[in-house]
């Protein structure tokens, strides 16, 4: 049987057979895909980059949270907007800025004009303050509607040169909103979206964001007056204010404000590398330790049948979880671990029987005969012709491993620094994104990592019926 | 041909004078084995949760818990004032220390801590409580396990029961258009139960609405206990359903192949060439013979729905071990990780051990090793 397996295996029929056989073809297609995204995952983003960014706040603070991607506005009816960001340091017609000095007082007057005709309001505003003061400022910012109406928003200090200010959010804004709120209608609203009053039509329910309309400019636009005083002579002064979208980026956003392209993209490599080294590592420590208890018999092969049983009465997942609670680990100490946790796993037992065969095979005893090394015997004449049998288990546990890690992930021990797939579903799980139907979130990696999965059993299913010619007369 | 099969799993436990001592020293023999496997992997635990230094200061700190409340309480001190009730406190808990051999090296203190673990003295949560008010971990324990043997075990079951009978179906209807759609989707068991959750409850709970997200029951719970029971099993479904789903099609096929591969052998046709007739066939010279490989994967898909639950049941939300570890990692209650995994170490021997006596029991082979006869 051994010989007529061998002879079936030459690389390149085997690889033909594999593209011809229907799920061969289609693990191979899938796995392709995967592997493109890999590349490109790589290329576009490298790993320092990465690794600099994703547990960062700072470099998302542009970001809309929670937004849909770009292209949500072309499946469907709603033309949602997108990020409107205003910048004193760009040259635009709409933006006009000016200073006049007085004594020690400089008074720097900004204007932002610009049209908003979308479906829906925007999900925050925020701006940065550029500017080299000695002592505060006061910054003053208001909005003139396309109904003309005058909004005042915020108002405030700086107290850094560099200041990134909280608007929609602030006390100050909902305070200036529920004044204005009152003096409109006469009645009390409580914590309002500030955002959603300023772009919403003049009604009593302006305040909700479910049932207010959207002010739309029709020709006419909206200006932001921004008016800083110092109390110092200054000629720097730049702004940038951004009024937050729904609509962001080719996968949306998180609700940290993060790119999903990311981990979709970066989720693939670290799949790949995680299953596979795993995998393999596995499969040729197994081949080891199950090829040596097959040898050498005896003692060597009773302790290591004991350690198997005991290896049986381990409860893996526990043990590898107080691990990765306890030290807070890293995807490769994770690999580590496992490795230790598996290495005497059921694996084991087939590499013992298929050696057990091959030991009796007469070619083996001619080469004891003549005198070759135990360690030369077990590489050649056992192991050697072992590897094409092996193979597909590796490609067949690699989606295991995947979810393993994903398991992990889950359940809040995945590496915080990694973008994988199995940290997006767990941060999105538990953010409702089920609930609340944050489809762009959830999503992407589920489906990344059913193709990851279907893809690799498919293969290794598929190279099982090649190597085991028995499987094929089932 | 029940009676037939009855008779082959009792007589292992019919019992003859000799019988029973050999019977009785197996047990012992393979119980010790197991019980050592226990004893390593509660140690392990142990080594694990040290070197991130946490047991000392969980035991010092139950200590010193423990000895403010005796003072506190004993009217005799409670008079004393502020500074030398904390002088008595602490000169008892040093005394404690030093008493319950604290102060030793590590390698000693370890086998306390072991013989603490394995008697299921798993001391006092840090921060989780049961729903009954105690913070025992092993009360806190005892109140979830159920749950999770409850939905687990029944689904491993249920599916070892499909599976099999699907396996059976298959294999003699060999090349069928159902056999072949098994054949081709047994890669989708790759997929865990737990991911078919997350896909289930966006279809049936968020999409169509018509099933819950998860939990035990609706909040508030129904007051009839009838109701409460339906209830109940009406949360179970998705988790089942998902845990099921996911285990079906490998399942299948893999009991589809070894079905074919015990209906190849040629006693097999011998029996149905003397027209046996295919009941006869069937019971009992293929599935009698494959009984203990049959046992063998049941009691292993049992010893993985142990662990295997902790992600579906965080999932679902069921209040089962599994949420109860994931509680537990979310606020780091050292206690109850390292009780839970004492637990599933116990709860994996005594499977283990059970495979053991059943394997014993249905195979002649191993069988005649035990009895002798």
């Amino acid at each position: 049987m051994m010989m007529k397996t061998k002879s079936k295996l030459d690389e390149m029929s085997a690889l033909n057979e594999l593209i011809r056989s229907r799920s061969g073809f289609v693990g191979i297609s899938i796995l392709a895909v995967v592997l493109a995204i890999a590349i490109a995952a790589v290329l576009i983003y490298p790993y320092s980059y990465i690794i600099s960014v994703w547990g960062d706040i700072e470099p998302w603070k542009e970001n809309p949270s929670l937004a849909r991607p770009t292209w949500y506005n072309v499946i469907s009816s709603a033309n949602l907007p997108p990020n409107n960001v205003f910048d004193t340091r760009e040259a635009n017609p709409q933006t006009s800025k000016s200073h006049a000095t007085f004594g020690n007082i400089t008074i720097y007057q900004i204007t932002f004009r610009f049209s908003y005709d979308y479906d829906d309001f925007p999900s925050d505003i925020n701006a940065f303050f550029y500017s080299n003061f000695t002592k505060p400022p006061l910054i003053e910012i208001n909005f003139v509607r396309p109904d003309g109406r005058e909004i005042k928003y915020w108002s405030g200090t700086l107290d850094k040169n560099i200041s990134f200010v909280t608007l929609a959010n602030s006390p100050v804004a909902k305070r200036n909103i529920e004044e204005y709120y009152y003096n409109s209608f006469g009645s009390t609203v409580f914590n309002p979206p500030t955002q959603v009053v300023v772009f919403a039509v003049h009604e009593p329910n302006m305040t909700k964001p479910s049932e207010a309309r959207v002010l739309k400019s029709d020709g006419k636009n909206y200006v932001i007056k921004i008016r800083a005083t110092f109390y110092e002579a200054r000629t720097d002064f730049d702004v940038r204010l951004i009024i937050y979208g729904k609509v962001w980026g080719l996968l949306g956003t998180d609700n940290r404000g993060r790119d999903l392209l990311i981990p979709f993209l970066w989720g693939a490599p670290i799949a790949l590398s995680f299953g596979m080294s795993l995998s393999v590592l596995l499969t040729i420590l197994q081949l080891i330790i199950g090829t040596s208890s097959a040898w050498f018999g005896g003692k060597v092969d009773f302790i290591i049948q004991k350690l198997v049983e005991f290896n049986m009465a381990v409860p893996f997942l526990s043990i590898l979880i107080l691990v990765a609670t306890f030290f807070r680990i890293s995807l490769w100490v994770m690999i580590l671990a496992i490795i230790v946790l598996s290495l005497f796993g059921g694996g084991i037992k087939n590499t013992r029987a298929l050696a057990l065969q091959l030991k009796q095979q007469p070619y083996v005893e001619a080469a004891i005969a003549y005198g070759v090394s135990n360690f030369g015997i077990i590489t050649k004449y056992i192991i050697y012709p072992m590897i094409p049998l092996l193979i597909p288990g590796i490609i067949g546990s690699i989606p295991g491993f995947v979810f393993l890690e994903a398991s992990l992930a889950f359940l809040g021990l995945g590496d915080p620094v990694l973008p994988t797939w199995g940290n997006t579903i767990n941060e999105a799980y538990s953010s409702g994104a089920v609930y609340h139907w944050y489809w762009w979130w959830i999503l992407p990696p589920i489906v990344a990592l059913i193709l990851i999965a279907v893809s690799f059993s498919f293969i290794g299913y598929a190279l099982d019926k090649i190597v085991n010619p028995r499987l094929r007369e089932l | 041909m029940r009676e037939s099969h009855s008779y082959f799993i009792f007589s292992f436990f019919s019992f003859s004078k000799g019988n029973f001592r050999k019977i009785a020293w197996f047990i012992i023999k393979k119980g010790l084995s197991i019980f050592f496997s226990v004893c390593v992997a509660t140690y392990a635990t142990i080594l694990i949760a040290e070197q991130g230094g946490y047991i000392d200061t969980i035991v010092i700190a139950q200590i010193k818990d423990d000895t403010r409340n005796l003072v506190m309480t004993d009217p005799l001190y409670s008079r004393l004032p502020p500074d030398q009730q904390q002088k008595l406190i602490d000169a008892i808990v040093n005394n404690t220390i030093k008493a319950r051999g604290l102060d030793t090296p590590f390698y000693i203190r370890s086998f306390l801590y072991l013989k603490n673990a394995l008697t299921l003295d798993l001391g006092r949560a840090i921060f989780l409580t049961s729903d009954s008010g105690s913070k025992r971990v092993s009360a806190i324990i005892a109140e979830r396990l159920p749950y999770t043997i409850m939905l687990f075990t029944t689904a491993t079951l249920l599916g070892s029961l499909i599976t099999l009978s699907m396996g059976l179906y298959l294999s003699r209807h060999r090349g069928s258009l159902i056999d072949r759609l098994i054949v081709t989707l047994a890669p989708l068991s790759t997929i865990p139960g737990w991911f078919y959750g997350i896909i289930f409850i966006m279809i049936f709970a968020m999409y169509l609405g018509i099933l819950p997200y998860g939990g035990l029951v609706s909040v508030p719970p129904p007051e009839d206990p009838l109701m409460y029971a339906l209830d109940v099993l009406r949360h179970s479904i998705l988790p089942l359903f998902a845990w099921l789903f996911a285990g079906f099609w490998l399942g299948s096929y893999s009991n589809r192949n070894f079905f074919l591969i015990f209906s190849t052998h040629d006693y097999v046709r011998v029996g149905d060439a003397k027209g046996l007739g295919e009941e006869t066939v069937l019971w009992r010279y293929i599935v009698r013979p494959s009984l203990p490989n049959i046992v063998t994967s049941l009691s292993l898909g049992i010893i993985g729905s142990w662990t295997g639950a902790t992600v579906t049941e965080t999932v679902f939300n069921w209040p089962g071990l599994g949420s109860l570890t994931y509680q537990a990692i979310g606020v780091k209650d050292t206690p109850i990780i390292v009780g839970t995994t004492v637990i599933y170490a116990y709860l994996l021997g005594i499977t283990v051990l059970f495979l053991d006596l059943v394997y014993a029991a249905l195979d002649p082979r191993i069988k005649k090793q035990v009895v002798g006869t």
